[in-house]
């Protein structure tokens, strides 16, 4: 997919987005806050950044890094028995309490607003979060649920069926994000 | 990337090594949702599951009760007393019936060896086979591989003996055909008249006294003996059997320290297996059971993603 797409930002251009978000998270939680907010990466891609956003969180604040889960979806999908394929469960693991802290919730790409959607509805069922805000890499529009995100890498504008993928190196220390036309 | 495409599942015979890798990988995340202070996921919302066991059964249907309650399914049980069965009606045309209420899937236990392959080819919706008769029990050798797994690490190279009633035994059928496939070295044990010789043909070793199936064991699976299928002595005590092959003090001096030791239930205390093991560190008997509902939400699952 990689080869056929289309590279709207080098790894370069990742990063400053990033590290954008993670400003605009730190201001939102002010000091004492953001030690008690929790990152919780939506799998598979929404993981790797939230443990990047997390270094550059912890790089601001001199502190320790915010919690890092990982959830996955599937069992809370709309379309279980609609889809011929459906991936493999990846792990969720939430191996903290989430009552009454806040949760930022990680993405890769918002499209339609489905998966998160699905991912509100797990992460209430793991405990009552005093507040729910969704970071994503690229917003790229085409939204069919009102959900929009708090923290947006870009918004990008992609006409008819292209497919953005944010696509990592090896050591998920370092991604591209990719325009397929399909 | 392995994908789940059967509407059914039969048989571990059926399925190749990666799809039964992908149930008990997706069953490694069911089972975490037991563990939530919510146990309970929308996976199966707004479907019908029909447990019908002609054959009678209390862990195995109260395991995939309670899965199909945890997926969130609505969920219709019927027992072959009381159905239309009695009255005389084919299997086909009660199966049929149960699909036309619009049934999702049908989770069946039939005493009858291939009833589910029978079924499941005139039906549209999913078949889960619960049991048939000395056959075939897919679910109970999943989450035995599972508990293994989650023992061992892994099951490949594992020396696994399973030893009782082999004869009659659909949890040793299903659980050679699943350890074969994922590399294990399987041996049977039990008395000559209870030991069928052809699964020698897939690699299973076969032998007829006790030391020789405990003594590299990693993991012995202990097998009532089921008289309600014998039509004819086998052996010629239940003392002697016990004398024999039964595991006891006396005779787990020859099982490593490490070896585990599992039993699919209902156990016969003190006949193959003695309450001091049963109940001892090495048992992982109840961890089965609990083991046995995050694989059948995985099973449920899988099929219910197939159209």
């Amino acid at each position: 997919m990689t080869s056929q797409g289309t590279l709207l930002f080098d790894s370069g251009a990742v990063g400053t987005m990033l590290s954008q978000m993670a400003d605009a998270i730190v201001a939102d939680f002010p000091s004492g806050d953001i030690g008690n907010a929790v990152l919780i990466g939506i799998q598979t891609n929404g993981v790797p950044l939230a443990r990047w956003l997390a270094r550059e969180i912890e790089s601001r604040r001199g502190g320790a890094e915010p919690s890092v889960g990982t959830l996955d979806i599937s069992m809370y999908r709309d379309d279980i028995g609609k889809r011929l394929v459906l991936g493999r469960i990846h792990e969720t693991d939430i191996s903290f309490d989430i009552d009454d802290v806040p949760v930022i919730l990680i993405d890769d790409v918002l499209r339609t607003g489905r998966t998160i959607r699905a991912a509100l509805d797990a992460i209430t069922d793991y405990g009552r979060p005093s507040m729910i805000k969704l970071a994503v890499l690229i917003d790229r529009g085409g939204h069919e649920f009102p959900i929009r995100a708090d923290y947006i890498g870009s918004s990008v504008d992609v006409e008819g069926g292209g497919f953005v993928s944010v696509e990592w190196s090896g050591s998920g220390e370092d991604a591209t994000v990719v325009l397929a036309t399909s | 990337m392995t994908v789940w495409r059967r509407k059914d599942l039969l048989s571990l015979y059926d399925l190749d090594a990666d799809e039964i890798r992908l149930i008990l990988d997706t069953a490694a995340e069911f089972k975490k949702v037991s563990e939530r202070r919510l146990k309970k996921v929308p996976v199966l919302r707004g479907k019908t599951v029909v447990n019908f066991f002609v054959e009678p059964s209390t862990r195995t249907r109260t395991s995939f009760e309670l899965a199909e309650q945890r997926l969130s399914a609505d969920i219709i049980n019927i027992a072959a007393v009381g159905s239309s069965l009695s009255k005389g009606e084919t299997l086909l045309d009660t199966v049929k019936n149960i699909e036309a209420l619009q049934a999702d899937i049908i989770v069946m236990r039939h005493s009858a060896a291939g009833a589910h392959n029978f079924i499941a080819s005139h039906l549209k919706c999913g078949v889960v086979n619960a049991g048939d008769g000395a056959h075939s029990h897919p679910t109970q050798a999943l989450l035995d591989i599972f508990t293994i797994i989650e023992k061992k690490g892994s099951v490949e190279g594992l020396n696994v003996s399973i030893i009782g009633d082999i004869r009659h035994s659909r949890v040793a059928r299903s659980d050679i055909w699943g350890l074969i496939k994922l590399g294990a070295n399987v041996t049977i044990a039990g008395p000559s008249t209870l030991l069928p010789k052809e699964f020698e043909k897939i690699g299973v070793k076969v032998v007829d006294n006790l030391e020789a199936a405990l003594e590299d064991a990693d993991v012995v699976n202990l097998l009532r003996i089921q008289h309600e299928r014998q039509k004819v002595s086998y052996f010629p005590s239940v003392n002697e059997y016990a004398n024999i092959f039964g595991l006891n003090e006396n005779t787990a001096k020859y099982l490593k320290k490490d070896a585990i030791i599992m039993h699919p239930g209902p156990i016969n205390r003190g006949v193959e297996l003695a309450s001091s093991l049963a109940d001892g560190p090495r048992s992982v008997i109840l961890e089965q059971v609990t083991n046995g509902l995050a694989v059948r939400m995985a099973v449920l699952y899988l099929i219910s993603t197939v159209e």
